[in-house]
Protein backbone atom coordinates (compact mmCIF):
# COMPACT_ATOMS: atom_id res chain seq x y z
CA UNK A 1 0.00 0.00 0.00
CA UNK A 2 2.65 2.57 0.78
CA UNK A 3 4.60 1.57 -2.25
CA UNK A 4 1.85 1.79 -4.21
CA UNK A 5 1.50 5.59 -2.29
CA UNK A 6 4.89 6.45 -2.97
CA UNK A 7 5.48 6.04 -6.91
CA UNK A 8 1.68 7.63 -7.22
CA UNK A 9 3.37 10.50 -5.04
CA UNK A 10 6.07 10.40 -7.64
CA UNK A 11 4.28 9.72 -11.14
CA UNK A 12 2.53 13.21 -10.72
CA UNK A 13 3.76 15.66 -13.02
CA UNK A 14 5.14 18.67 -11.77
CA UNK A 15 7.24 19.35 -8.59
CA UNK A 16 5.89 19.98 -5.04
CA UNK A 17 9.04 22.40 -5.14
CA UNK A 18 7.76 24.72 -7.56
CA UNK A 19 4.38 24.66 -6.33
CA UNK A 20 5.15 25.87 -2.68
CA UNK A 21 7.60 28.24 -3.59
CA UNK A 22 6.34 29.85 -6.62
CA UNK A 23 8.06 31.19 -9.46
CA UNK A 24 10.05 33.67 -7.79
CA UNK A 25 11.99 31.65 -5.65
CA UNK A 26 16.02 31.12 -6.51
CA UNK A 27 17.89 27.92 -7.18
CA UNK A 28 19.40 27.85 -4.07
CA UNK A 29 16.25 28.52 -2.29
CA UNK A 30 14.63 25.60 -4.19
CA UNK A 31 17.73 23.14 -3.30
CA UNK A 32 17.66 23.65 -0.06
CA UNK A 33 13.92 22.95 0.71
CA UNK A 34 14.12 19.85 -1.72
CA UNK A 35 17.03 18.60 0.30
CA UNK A 36 15.11 19.53 3.83
CA UNK A 37 11.56 17.55 1.57
CA UNK A 38 13.98 14.51 1.08
CA UNK A 39 13.14 14.80 -2.62
CA UNK A 40 16.87 15.36 -3.14
CA UNK A 41 18.36 12.31 -4.77
CA UNK A 42 17.15 9.59 -7.32
CA UNK A 43 13.69 7.18 -6.62
CA UNK A 44 15.41 4.40 -4.96
CA UNK A 45 17.29 7.55 -2.50
CA UNK A 46 13.64 8.37 -1.92
CA UNK A 47 12.32 5.18 -1.08
CA UNK A 48 14.83 4.12 1.35
CA UNK A 49 14.58 6.91 3.43
CA UNK A 50 10.42 6.84 3.47
CA UNK A 51 11.40 2.85 4.42
CA UNK A 52 13.42 4.19 7.34
CA UNK A 53 11.14 6.84 8.12
CA UNK A 54 8.61 4.42 8.81
CA UNK A 55 10.42 2.10 10.49
CA UNK A 56 11.67 4.90 13.14
CA UNK A 57 7.83 5.78 13.02
CA UNK A 58 8.81 9.28 11.89
CA UNK A 59 5.96 10.93 10.20
CA UNK A 60 8.17 13.97 8.90
CA UNK A 61 7.02 17.37 8.38
CA UNK A 62 4.44 18.94 6.48
CA UNK A 63 5.68 21.71 4.03
CA UNK A 64 2.42 22.93 2.13
CA UNK A 65 -0.14 22.58 5.05
CA UNK A 66 0.53 25.49 7.26
CA UNK A 67 2.40 28.83 6.91
CA UNK A 68 5.58 27.23 8.52
CA UNK A 69 7.06 23.79 8.49
CA UNK A 70 4.78 21.02 10.83
CA UNK A 71 5.13 18.14 11.97
CA UNK A 72 2.88 15.87 10.47
CA UNK A 73 2.17 14.31 14.14
CA UNK A 74 0.74 17.65 15.11
CA UNK A 75 -1.31 17.74 12.06
CA UNK A 76 -2.09 14.30 12.82
CA UNK A 77 -2.80 14.90 16.88
CA UNK A 78 -5.18 17.58 15.80
CA UNK A 79 -7.39 15.57 13.44
CA UNK A 80 -7.46 12.03 15.49
CA UNK A 81 -9.67 13.27 18.27
CA UNK A 82 -12.34 15.01 15.86
CA UNK A 83 -12.27 11.80 13.65
CA UNK A 84 -12.78 9.60 16.48
CA UNK A 85 -15.31 11.43 18.24
CA UNK A 86 -17.36 11.37 15.14
CA UNK A 87 -16.63 7.31 15.13
CA UNK A 88 -17.23 6.39 18.25
CA UNK A 89 -20.34 9.06 18.30
CA UNK A 90 -22.16 7.43 14.74
CA UNK A 91 -21.25 3.92 16.44
CA UNK A 92 -23.43 4.66 19.07
CA UNK A 93 -26.28 6.23 17.28
CA UNK A 94 -26.37 3.05 15.07
CA UNK A 95 -26.18 0.92 17.08
CA UNK A 96 -29.46 2.90 19.18
CA UNK A 97 -31.47 3.04 15.80
CA UNK A 98 -30.07 -0.45 14.67
CA UNK A 99 -30.63 -2.98 16.86
CA UNK A 100 -34.52 -2.38 18.28
CA UNK A 101 -35.29 -1.84 14.58
CA UNK A 102 -33.56 -5.56 13.54
CA UNK A 103 -34.54 -7.41 16.67
CA UNK A 104 -37.56 -5.81 16.56
CA UNK A 105 -38.37 -6.87 12.45
CA UNK A 106 -36.96 -10.64 13.54
CA UNK A 107 -39.55 -11.00 16.53
CA UNK A 108 -42.42 -9.87 14.41
CA UNK A 109 -41.05 -11.13 10.97
CA UNK A 110 -43.81 -11.02 8.07
CA UNK A 111 -45.96 -8.23 9.88
CA UNK A 112 -46.29 -4.65 9.35
CA UNK A 113 -43.57 -3.59 11.35
CA UNK A 114 -41.32 -5.97 9.69
CA UNK A 115 -41.75 -4.29 6.51
CA UNK A 116 -41.97 -0.96 7.53
CA UNK A 117 -38.31 -1.81 9.42
CA UNK A 118 -37.07 -3.15 6.48
CA UNK A 119 -38.16 -0.34 4.36
CA UNK A 120 -36.16 1.97 6.57
CA UNK A 121 -33.16 0.11 6.80
CA UNK A 122 -33.04 -0.04 2.93
CA UNK A 123 -33.41 3.54 2.85
CA UNK A 124 -30.60 4.08 4.84
CA UNK A 125 -28.02 1.71 3.11
CA UNK A 126 -29.46 3.68 -0.38
CA UNK A 127 -29.16 6.77 0.99
CA UNK A 128 -25.10 8.65 0.78
CA UNK A 129 -24.22 11.30 3.38
CA UNK A 130 -24.38 13.71 0.62
CA UNK A 131 -28.00 13.08 0.34
CA UNK A 132 -29.07 12.71 4.05
CA UNK A 133 -26.78 15.06 5.53
CA UNK A 134 -28.43 18.68 3.69
CA UNK A 135 -31.62 16.48 4.67
CA UNK A 136 -30.66 16.51 8.23
CA UNK A 137 -29.34 20.41 7.72
CA UNK A 138 -32.43 21.70 6.55
CA UNK A 139 -34.50 19.04 9.26
CA UNK A 140 -32.90 19.89 12.23
CA UNK A 141 -31.30 23.16 12.21
CA UNK A 142 -33.12 24.98 9.85
CA UNK A 143 -37.06 24.12 10.42
CA UNK A 144 -36.27 23.06 14.00
CA UNK A 145 -33.45 24.72 14.71
CA UNK A 146 -31.93 22.24 17.90
CA UNK A 147 -28.45 21.31 16.03
CA UNK A 148 -26.35 24.33 14.99
CA UNK A 149 -25.76 24.50 11.39
CA UNK A 150 -22.07 23.95 10.85
CA UNK A 151 -21.43 28.03 10.67
CA UNK A 152 -21.94 28.59 14.03
CA UNK A 153 -18.99 27.84 15.86
CA UNK A 154 -20.62 25.44 18.64
CA UNK A 155 -19.25 23.47 21.04
CA UNK A 156 -17.29 20.23 20.71
CA UNK A 157 -20.58 17.90 21.55
CA UNK A 158 -23.11 20.31 19.96
CA UNK A 159 -21.01 20.26 16.68
CA UNK A 160 -20.72 16.43 17.01
CA UNK A 161 -24.39 15.99 16.55
CA UNK A 162 -25.65 16.35 13.63
CA UNK A 163 -22.29 14.94 11.37
CA UNK A 164 -22.94 11.79 14.05
CA UNK A 165 -26.72 11.47 13.03
CA UNK A 166 -25.84 11.20 9.91
CA UNK A 167 -23.33 8.75 9.94
CA UNK A 168 -24.84 6.82 12.29
CA UNK A 169 -28.46 6.82 10.26
CA UNK A 170 -26.08 5.03 7.49
CA UNK A 171 -24.53 2.76 9.68
CA UNK A 172 -28.67 1.98 11.91
CA UNK A 173 -29.46 0.57 8.26
CA UNK A 174 -26.34 -2.07 7.92
CA UNK A 175 -26.75 -3.10 11.68
CA UNK A 176 -30.95 -3.41 11.22
CA UNK A 177 -30.37 -5.39 8.00
CA UNK A 178 -27.66 -7.58 9.39
CA UNK A 179 -29.44 -8.36 12.74
CA UNK A 180 -32.33 -9.54 11.50
CA UNK A 181 -31.16 -12.38 9.39
CA UNK A 182 -28.79 -13.76 12.24
CA UNK A 183 -32.27 -13.04 15.17
CA UNK A 184 -33.97 -14.86 12.51
CA UNK A 185 -31.24 -18.08 12.34
CA UNK A 186 -31.10 -18.03 15.81
CA UNK A 187 -34.75 -17.96 16.67
CA UNK A 188 -35.87 -20.78 15.02
CA UNK A 189 -32.62 -22.71 15.57
CA UNK A 190 -33.70 -25.68 17.96
CA UNK A 191 -31.82 -24.24 20.96
CA UNK A 192 -34.38 -21.52 21.36
CA UNK A 193 -37.20 -24.29 20.64
CA UNK A 194 -35.37 -26.53 24.02
CA UNK A 195 -35.55 -23.16 25.85
CA UNK A 196 -39.47 -22.57 25.36
CA UNK A 197 -39.62 -26.24 26.31
CA UNK A 198 -37.86 -25.58 29.56
CA UNK A 199 -40.30 -22.97 30.18
CA UNK A 200 -37.64 -19.73 30.30
CA UNK A 201 -39.35 -16.31 30.23
CA UNK A 202 -39.26 -14.49 26.61
CA UNK A 203 -37.10 -11.70 28.22
CA UNK A 204 -34.31 -14.66 29.26
CA UNK A 205 -34.19 -16.13 26.16
CA UNK A 206 -34.37 -12.72 23.98
CA UNK A 207 -31.50 -11.24 26.30
CA UNK A 208 -29.58 -13.88 27.61
CA UNK A 209 -29.78 -16.35 23.84
CA UNK A 210 -30.88 -14.78 20.75
CA UNK A 211 -29.08 -11.02 21.48
CA UNK A 212 -25.65 -12.38 22.26
CA UNK A 213 -25.93 -15.23 19.45
CA UNK A 214 -27.06 -12.67 16.84
CA UNK A 215 -24.58 -10.26 18.08
CA UNK A 216 -21.35 -11.68 16.72
CA UNK A 217 -21.18 -10.47 12.99
CA UNK A 218 -23.35 -7.08 13.75
CA UNK A 219 -19.80 -6.97 15.89
CA UNK A 220 -17.57 -7.99 12.48
CA UNK A 221 -19.78 -5.16 10.93
CA UNK A 222 -19.32 -2.61 13.55
CA UNK A 223 -15.18 -3.27 13.36
CA UNK A 224 -15.52 -2.97 9.76
CA UNK A 225 -17.22 0.50 9.87
CA UNK A 226 -15.52 1.67 12.66
CA UNK A 227 -11.69 0.96 10.76
CA UNK A 228 -13.63 2.46 7.68
CA UNK A 229 -14.48 5.49 9.66
CA UNK A 230 -10.95 5.77 11.97
CA UNK A 231 -9.78 6.67 8.34
CA UNK A 232 -12.09 9.83 8.54
CA UNK A 233 -15.27 9.94 6.88
CA UNK A 234 -14.37 12.20 4.18
CA UNK A 235 -17.47 13.26 2.18
CA UNK A 236 -19.08 14.41 5.95
CA UNK A 237 -16.55 15.91 7.63
CA UNK A 238 -15.92 18.13 4.33
CA UNK A 239 -20.14 19.10 4.36
CA UNK A 240 -19.89 19.69 8.06
CA UNK A 241 -16.43 21.62 7.97
CA UNK A 242 -14.83 19.37 10.45
CA UNK A 243 -11.21 18.84 10.77
CA UNK A 244 -10.58 15.38 10.58
CA UNK A 245 -8.23 12.95 9.11
CA UNK A 246 -10.28 13.09 5.89
CA UNK A 247 -10.16 16.62 5.22
CA UNK A 248 -6.96 16.27 6.30
CA UNK A 249 -5.86 13.96 3.68
CA UNK A 250 -7.85 15.76 0.92
CA UNK A 251 -6.02 19.17 1.67
CA UNK A 252 -2.79 17.01 1.57
CA UNK A 253 -3.94 15.61 -1.72
CA UNK A 254 -4.67 18.81 -3.33
CA UNK A 255 -1.97 20.54 -1.89
CA UNK A 256 0.57 18.16 -2.78
CA UNK A 257 2.23 17.44 -0.01
CA UNK A 258 3.61 13.49 -0.03
CA UNK A 259 4.38 12.92 4.27
CA UNK A 260 1.31 14.24 5.04
CA UNK A 261 -0.86 11.51 2.60
CA UNK A 262 1.92 8.90 3.68
CA UNK A 263 1.27 9.56 7.24
CA UNK A 264 -2.38 9.31 6.72
CA UNK A 265 -2.29 6.05 4.40
CA UNK A 266 -0.36 4.79 7.19
CA UNK A 267 -2.42 5.84 10.07
CA UNK A 268 -5.39 4.47 8.54
CA UNK A 269 -4.09 0.81 7.16
CA UNK A 270 -2.28 0.23 10.83
CA UNK A 271 -6.28 1.88 12.82
CA UNK A 272 -8.05 -1.16 10.13
CA UNK A 273 -6.01 -3.59 10.62
CA UNK A 274 -5.69 -3.49 14.29
CA UNK A 275 -9.26 -2.83 14.68
CA UNK A 276 -10.19 -5.96 12.22
CA UNK A 277 -7.40 -7.34 15.09
CA UNK A 278 -9.63 -7.05 17.70
CA UNK A 279 -12.90 -7.77 16.20
CA UNK A 280 -11.61 -11.06 15.76
CA UNK A 281 -10.28 -11.81 19.43
CA UNK A 282 -13.43 -10.09 20.77
CA UNK A 283 -15.07 -13.02 18.70
CA UNK A 284 -13.52 -15.77 19.79
CA UNK A 285 -14.05 -14.64 23.16
CA UNK A 286 -18.17 -14.43 22.18
CA UNK A 287 -18.57 -17.56 19.69
CA UNK A 288 -15.86 -20.58 20.79
CA UNK A 289 -16.65 -22.64 17.60
CA UNK A 290 -14.78 -19.22 15.40
CA UNK A 291 -11.66 -20.47 17.87
CA UNK A 292 -11.77 -24.07 16.86
CA UNK A 293 -12.29 -22.63 13.06
CA UNK A 294 -9.46 -20.41 13.48
CA UNK A 295 -7.05 -23.17 15.28
CA UNK A 296 -7.42 -25.36 12.04
CA UNK A 297 -6.31 -21.91 9.79
CA UNK A 298 -9.71 -20.80 8.71
CA UNK A 299 -8.96 -17.70 9.98
CA UNK A 300 -10.60 -14.76 7.81
CA UNK A 301 -10.54 -16.18 4.82
CA UNK A 302 -12.71 -19.46 5.04
CA UNK B 1 -50.68 -6.39 -10.44
CA UNK B 2 -53.21 -9.31 -11.22
CA UNK B 3 -50.98 -11.34 -9.28
CA UNK B 4 -51.46 -12.08 -5.59
CA UNK B 5 -49.60 -9.51 -3.17
CA UNK B 6 -47.65 -11.98 -2.08
CA UNK B 7 -46.01 -12.65 -5.18
CA UNK B 8 -44.25 -9.29 -5.29
CA UNK B 9 -40.93 -10.58 -3.69
CA UNK B 10 -38.29 -8.02 -3.25
CA UNK B 11 -36.63 -9.82 -6.26
CA UNK B 12 -40.08 -8.38 -8.61
CA UNK B 13 -40.17 -5.35 -7.17
CA UNK B 14 -36.31 -4.16 -7.72
CA UNK B 15 -36.25 -5.66 -11.19
CA UNK B 16 -39.36 -3.16 -11.86
CA UNK B 17 -37.61 -0.30 -9.59
CA UNK B 18 -33.66 -0.54 -11.43
CA UNK B 19 -35.83 -1.34 -14.79
CA UNK B 20 -37.75 1.60 -14.76
CA UNK B 21 -35.41 3.81 -13.62
CA UNK B 22 -32.65 2.64 -15.76
CA UNK B 23 -34.76 2.80 -19.10
CA UNK B 24 -35.61 6.20 -17.55
CA UNK B 25 -31.74 7.42 -17.77
CA UNK B 26 -31.10 5.64 -20.86
CA UNK B 27 -33.75 6.71 -22.97
CA UNK B 28 -34.66 10.03 -20.71
CA UNK B 29 -31.74 12.03 -22.91
CA UNK B 30 -33.50 11.26 -26.19
CA UNK B 31 -36.90 11.74 -24.95
CA UNK B 32 -35.78 15.25 -23.68
CA UNK B 33 -33.23 16.19 -25.91
CA UNK B 34 -32.03 19.39 -23.73
CA UNK B 35 -28.69 20.25 -23.57
CA UNK B 36 -27.20 20.15 -19.97
CA UNK B 37 -24.17 22.08 -20.16
CA UNK B 38 -26.58 25.41 -21.86
CA UNK B 39 -28.41 27.92 -20.14
CA UNK B 40 -31.85 28.23 -21.43
CA UNK B 41 -33.14 31.06 -23.15
CA UNK B 42 -36.48 31.31 -22.34
CA UNK B 43 -36.18 30.91 -18.64
CA UNK B 44 -34.14 33.03 -15.72
CA UNK B 45 -31.93 31.01 -12.91
CA UNK B 46 -33.93 29.03 -10.06
CA UNK B 47 -36.93 29.35 -12.15
CA UNK B 48 -40.08 27.54 -10.73
CA UNK B 49 -40.92 23.96 -12.56
CA UNK B 50 -43.25 25.34 -15.98
CA UNK B 51 -44.00 23.26 -18.70
CA UNK B 52 -40.54 24.03 -20.74
CA UNK B 53 -39.13 23.12 -17.26
CA UNK B 54 -40.53 20.39 -15.71
CA UNK B 55 -38.49 20.26 -12.69
CA UNK B 56 -37.39 24.02 -13.24
CA UNK B 57 -33.72 25.50 -13.71
CA UNK B 58 -30.92 26.35 -11.53
CA UNK B 59 -28.44 28.60 -10.76
CA UNK B 60 -27.27 29.47 -14.29
CA UNK B 61 -30.61 28.56 -16.03
CA UNK B 62 -30.11 25.38 -17.02
CA UNK B 63 -32.74 22.43 -17.16
CA UNK B 64 -32.77 20.74 -13.87
CA UNK B 65 -34.20 18.02 -15.45
CA UNK B 66 -31.75 17.32 -18.09
CA UNK B 67 -29.12 17.96 -15.76
CA UNK B 68 -30.22 15.07 -13.68
CA UNK B 69 -31.25 12.97 -16.84
CA UNK B 70 -27.63 13.27 -18.04
CA UNK B 71 -26.33 12.83 -13.92
CA UNK B 72 -28.18 9.09 -14.15
CA UNK B 73 -26.33 8.27 -17.43
CA UNK B 74 -22.60 8.73 -16.03
CA UNK B 75 -24.41 6.61 -12.81
CA UNK B 76 -25.45 3.60 -14.69
CA UNK B 77 -22.06 4.16 -17.45
CA UNK B 78 -19.92 4.23 -14.19
CA UNK B 79 -21.88 1.61 -12.06
CA UNK B 80 -22.49 -0.59 -15.09
CA UNK B 81 -18.77 -0.47 -16.03
CA UNK B 82 -16.90 -0.60 -12.92
CA UNK B 83 -19.34 -4.03 -11.64
CA UNK B 84 -18.23 -5.16 -14.86
CA UNK B 85 -14.52 -4.96 -14.35
CA UNK B 86 -14.49 -5.61 -11.19
CA UNK B 87 -16.35 -9.06 -11.73
CA UNK B 88 -13.94 -10.60 -14.38
CA UNK B 89 -10.99 -9.45 -12.41
CA UNK B 90 -12.42 -11.18 -9.81
CA UNK B 91 -13.62 -14.44 -11.42
CA UNK B 92 -10.47 -14.42 -13.50
CA UNK B 93 -8.40 -14.32 -10.03
CA UNK B 94 -10.61 -15.95 -7.40
CA UNK B 95 -11.63 -19.03 -9.54
CA UNK B 96 -7.88 -20.28 -10.07
CA UNK B 97 -6.73 -18.89 -7.04
CA UNK B 98 -9.06 -20.85 -4.97
CA UNK B 99 -8.71 -23.90 -7.47
CA UNK B 100 -4.50 -24.44 -7.60
CA UNK B 101 -4.01 -23.12 -4.00
CA UNK B 102 -0.16 -23.21 -3.49
CA UNK B 103 2.07 -19.57 -4.06
CA UNK B 104 -0.78 -18.14 -6.64
CA UNK B 105 -3.14 -18.09 -4.03
CA UNK B 106 -1.23 -16.60 -1.70
CA UNK B 107 -0.42 -13.79 -4.19
CA UNK B 108 -3.65 -13.35 -4.97
CA UNK B 109 -4.95 -13.32 -1.77
CA UNK B 110 -1.94 -10.62 -0.41
CA UNK B 111 -2.72 -8.47 -3.49
CA UNK B 112 -6.72 -8.10 -2.39
CA UNK B 113 -5.97 -7.73 1.36
CA UNK B 114 -3.69 -4.69 0.21
CA UNK B 115 -6.39 -3.73 -1.56
CA UNK B 116 -9.08 -3.83 0.56
CA UNK B 117 -6.92 -2.38 3.34
CA UNK B 118 -7.83 1.12 1.35
CA UNK B 119 -10.79 2.33 3.51
CA UNK B 120 -13.43 3.13 0.81
CA UNK B 121 -12.59 5.90 -2.34
CA UNK B 122 -9.61 6.52 -0.80
CA UNK B 123 -7.47 4.96 -3.69
CA UNK B 124 -9.68 6.26 -6.21
CA UNK B 125 -9.51 9.99 -4.54
CA UNK B 126 -5.54 9.66 -5.32
CA UNK B 127 -6.21 8.39 -8.90
CA UNK B 128 -8.69 11.14 -9.68
CA UNK B 129 -6.34 13.38 -8.17
CA UNK B 130 -2.93 12.64 -10.46
CA UNK B 131 -5.25 11.84 -13.60
CA UNK B 132 -4.77 14.03 -16.28
CA UNK B 133 -7.05 17.27 -16.07
CA UNK B 134 -9.60 16.00 -18.96
CA UNK B 135 -10.09 12.75 -17.10
CA UNK B 136 -14.02 11.26 -17.98
CA UNK B 137 -15.80 8.52 -16.76
CA UNK B 138 -13.55 5.77 -17.38
CA UNK B 139 -10.90 7.26 -15.51
CA UNK B 140 -13.48 6.86 -12.64
CA UNK B 141 -14.22 3.22 -13.51
CA UNK B 142 -10.88 2.24 -13.19
CA UNK B 143 -9.78 4.31 -10.03
CA UNK B 144 -13.00 2.82 -8.42
CA UNK B 145 -12.15 -1.13 -9.85
CA UNK B 146 -8.44 -0.54 -8.43
CA UNK B 147 -9.52 -1.46 -4.98
CA UNK B 148 -13.11 -3.30 -5.72
CA UNK B 149 -12.29 -6.17 -7.04
CA UNK B 150 -11.10 -7.25 -4.06
CA UNK B 151 -14.46 -8.10 -2.77
CA UNK B 152 -15.81 -10.49 -5.47
CA UNK B 153 -12.26 -11.85 -5.86
CA UNK B 154 -12.53 -12.96 -2.16
CA UNK B 155 -15.93 -14.40 -2.41
CA UNK B 156 -15.21 -16.29 -5.47
CA UNK B 157 -11.95 -17.94 -4.14
CA UNK B 158 -13.71 -18.80 -0.76
CA UNK B 159 -16.45 -20.53 -2.62
CA UNK B 160 -13.88 -22.42 -5.08
CA UNK B 161 -12.54 -23.73 -1.83
CA UNK B 162 -15.92 -24.43 -0.89
CA UNK B 163 -16.42 -26.61 -4.50
CA UNK B 164 -13.51 -28.04 -4.68
CA UNK B 165 -13.79 -31.40 -3.44
CA UNK B 166 -17.42 -31.64 -4.24
CA UNK B 167 -18.00 -34.96 -5.82
CA UNK B 168 -19.43 -33.49 -9.04
CA UNK B 169 -15.82 -31.45 -9.29
CA UNK B 170 -13.73 -34.33 -7.93
CA UNK B 171 -15.55 -37.15 -10.86
CA UNK B 172 -14.73 -34.38 -13.42
CA UNK B 173 -11.45 -34.37 -12.76
CA UNK B 174 -11.47 -38.41 -12.73
CA UNK B 175 -12.89 -38.31 -16.09
CA UNK B 176 -10.33 -36.60 -16.90
CA UNK B 177 -11.53 -33.21 -17.50
CA UNK B 178 -8.77 -30.59 -17.64
CA UNK B 179 -8.10 -27.79 -15.18
CA UNK B 180 -9.73 -25.60 -17.66
CA UNK B 181 -12.48 -27.79 -18.25
CA UNK B 182 -13.21 -27.85 -14.55
CA UNK B 183 -12.90 -24.28 -14.30
CA UNK B 184 -14.80 -22.65 -16.77
CA UNK B 185 -17.52 -26.02 -17.18
CA UNK B 186 -17.92 -27.06 -13.66
CA UNK B 187 -16.65 -24.16 -11.16
CA UNK B 188 -17.90 -20.77 -12.83
CA UNK B 189 -21.66 -21.89 -13.01
CA UNK B 190 -21.33 -22.35 -9.15
CA UNK B 191 -19.69 -19.24 -8.50
CA UNK B 192 -21.38 -17.16 -10.90
CA UNK B 193 -24.65 -16.83 -8.84
CA UNK B 194 -23.02 -15.32 -5.47
CA UNK B 195 -21.23 -13.32 -7.87
CA UNK B 196 -23.74 -11.82 -9.44
CA UNK B 197 -25.46 -10.73 -6.49
CA UNK B 198 -21.78 -9.04 -5.57
CA UNK B 199 -21.59 -7.55 -8.79
CA UNK B 200 -25.84 -5.62 -8.24
CA UNK B 201 -23.86 -4.71 -5.12
CA UNK B 202 -20.58 -3.13 -6.62
CA UNK B 203 -22.80 -1.49 -9.14
CA UNK B 204 -24.75 0.23 -5.72
CA UNK B 205 -21.57 0.71 -4.93
CA UNK B 206 -19.46 2.50 -7.88
CA UNK B 207 -22.72 4.95 -8.23
CA UNK B 208 -22.41 5.73 -4.65
CA UNK B 209 -18.58 6.26 -5.26
CA UNK B 210 -18.31 8.43 -8.60
CA UNK B 211 -20.72 10.41 -6.61
CA UNK B 212 -18.65 10.90 -3.64
CA UNK B 213 -15.83 11.44 -5.51
CA UNK B 214 -17.36 14.43 -7.75
CA UNK B 215 -19.24 15.38 -4.45
CA UNK B 216 -15.30 15.97 -3.58
CA UNK B 217 -14.87 17.92 -6.85
CA UNK B 218 -12.96 14.95 -8.07
CA UNK B 219 -15.51 13.57 -10.35
CA UNK B 220 -14.96 13.24 -14.16
CA UNK B 221 -14.90 16.15 -15.78
CA UNK B 222 -16.65 17.67 -18.41
CA UNK B 223 -19.99 15.47 -18.04
CA UNK B 224 -22.67 16.11 -15.37
CA UNK B 225 -22.37 13.98 -11.91
CA UNK B 226 -24.63 13.42 -9.49
CA UNK B 227 -22.37 13.67 -7.05
CA UNK B 228 -21.28 17.46 -8.52
CA UNK B 229 -25.11 18.49 -8.99
CA UNK B 230 -25.61 17.78 -4.98
CA UNK B 231 -22.60 19.58 -4.33
CA UNK B 232 -23.73 23.07 -6.40
CA UNK B 233 -26.86 22.48 -5.13
CA UNK B 234 -26.33 22.25 -1.20
CA UNK B 235 -24.61 25.72 -1.76
CA UNK B 236 -28.16 26.97 -2.45
CA UNK B 237 -30.35 24.80 -0.67
CA UNK B 238 -32.45 27.52 1.22
CA UNK B 239 -32.61 29.49 -1.80
CA UNK B 240 -33.83 26.55 -3.94
CA UNK B 241 -33.72 22.79 -2.75
CA UNK B 242 -35.34 21.76 -5.97
CA UNK B 243 -32.08 20.54 -7.63
CA UNK B 244 -31.21 19.03 -4.49
CA UNK B 245 -34.14 17.30 -3.82
CA UNK B 246 -34.70 16.13 -7.51
CA UNK B 247 -31.45 14.97 -7.57
CA UNK B 248 -31.60 12.93 -4.42
CA UNK B 249 -34.92 11.68 -5.45
CA UNK B 250 -33.29 10.31 -8.62
CA UNK B 251 -30.18 8.33 -6.87
CA UNK B 252 -32.03 7.27 -3.98
CA UNK B 253 -34.49 5.15 -6.48
CA UNK B 254 -32.07 3.91 -8.55
CA UNK B 255 -30.23 2.94 -5.10
CA UNK B 256 -33.27 1.41 -3.85
CA UNK B 257 -34.05 -0.34 -6.88
CA UNK B 258 -30.64 -2.57 -7.02
CA UNK B 259 -30.18 -3.09 -3.22
CA UNK B 260 -34.00 -4.79 -3.33
CA UNK B 261 -32.61 -6.59 -6.87
CA UNK B 262 -29.48 -7.53 -5.33
CA UNK B 263 -31.15 -8.76 -1.66
CA UNK B 264 -33.92 -10.67 -3.79
CA UNK B 265 -30.85 -12.40 -6.26
CA UNK B 266 -29.64 -13.59 -2.74
CA UNK B 267 -32.68 -14.81 -1.00
CA UNK B 268 -33.31 -16.51 -4.03
CA UNK B 269 -29.80 -18.38 -3.79
CA UNK B 270 -30.07 -18.74 -0.52
CA UNK B 271 -34.28 -19.48 0.63
CA UNK B 272 -33.58 -19.54 4.03
CA UNK B 273 -34.74 -17.08 6.52
CA UNK B 274 -33.14 -13.60 5.16
CA UNK B 275 -30.23 -15.30 3.63
CA UNK B 276 -27.92 -15.12 6.53
CA UNK B 277 -25.68 -17.28 5.19
CA UNK B 278 -24.97 -14.89 1.90
CA UNK B 279 -25.55 -11.93 3.98
CA UNK B 280 -21.56 -11.10 4.37
CA UNK B 281 -21.97 -10.77 0.59
CA UNK B 282 -23.74 -7.08 0.81
CA UNK B 283 -21.02 -6.34 3.34
CA UNK B 284 -17.66 -7.69 1.65
CA UNK B 285 -16.33 -4.91 -0.88
CA UNK B 286 -18.27 -2.58 0.66
CA UNK B 287 -16.59 -0.68 3.39
CA UNK B 288 -18.64 2.44 2.74
CA UNK B 289 -17.04 4.75 0.56
CA UNK B 290 -19.81 7.09 0.60
CA UNK B 291 -19.40 8.53 3.57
Amino acid sequence: MLVAVFIAERAVPGDPVDQLLGERASLEERAELRRRMNLDGGWPEQAWAMARRVARLDAGTSWALRGAPTPVTTLLAEALPHTLGLAVAAVCVGLMLGVPLGLLAALRAGSWVDHLARGAALVSVSAPAFVTAPAALVLFAVWLPLAPTPAHDAGPLASLVLPSLVVGFALSGRVARLLRATALDVLTSPAIEASVARGLSRQTILWRQVLPGAFVPVLTLIGLQLGALAGGAIVTEAIFGRPGVGTLLLDAISRRDPQVVEACVVLIAWGYLSIQALVTALQRRLDPRLAVGAAKGAGAWG
Amino acid sequence: MNEPRSARTPLSWGMTVTATVAAAFVFGPLLWPVDPHLPATDALSFAAPSAAHPLGTDEQARDVLARVLAGGRLALHVGLGTALITLTVGLALGLPAGWLGGPLDAVVRRAADVALAFPGILLALLVMHLAPPDAGAWTVVFALAATGWAGPCRVVRALTVQLRTRPWVVAARCLGASHARVLTRHLLPAVLGPAAVHATFSVAGAILGEASLSFLGLGPRGVVSWGALLEEGAATLLRSPRLVVSTAMALLSLQVGLNLLADGLRDRLDPRAGGANLQHLSLAGRTDAHR
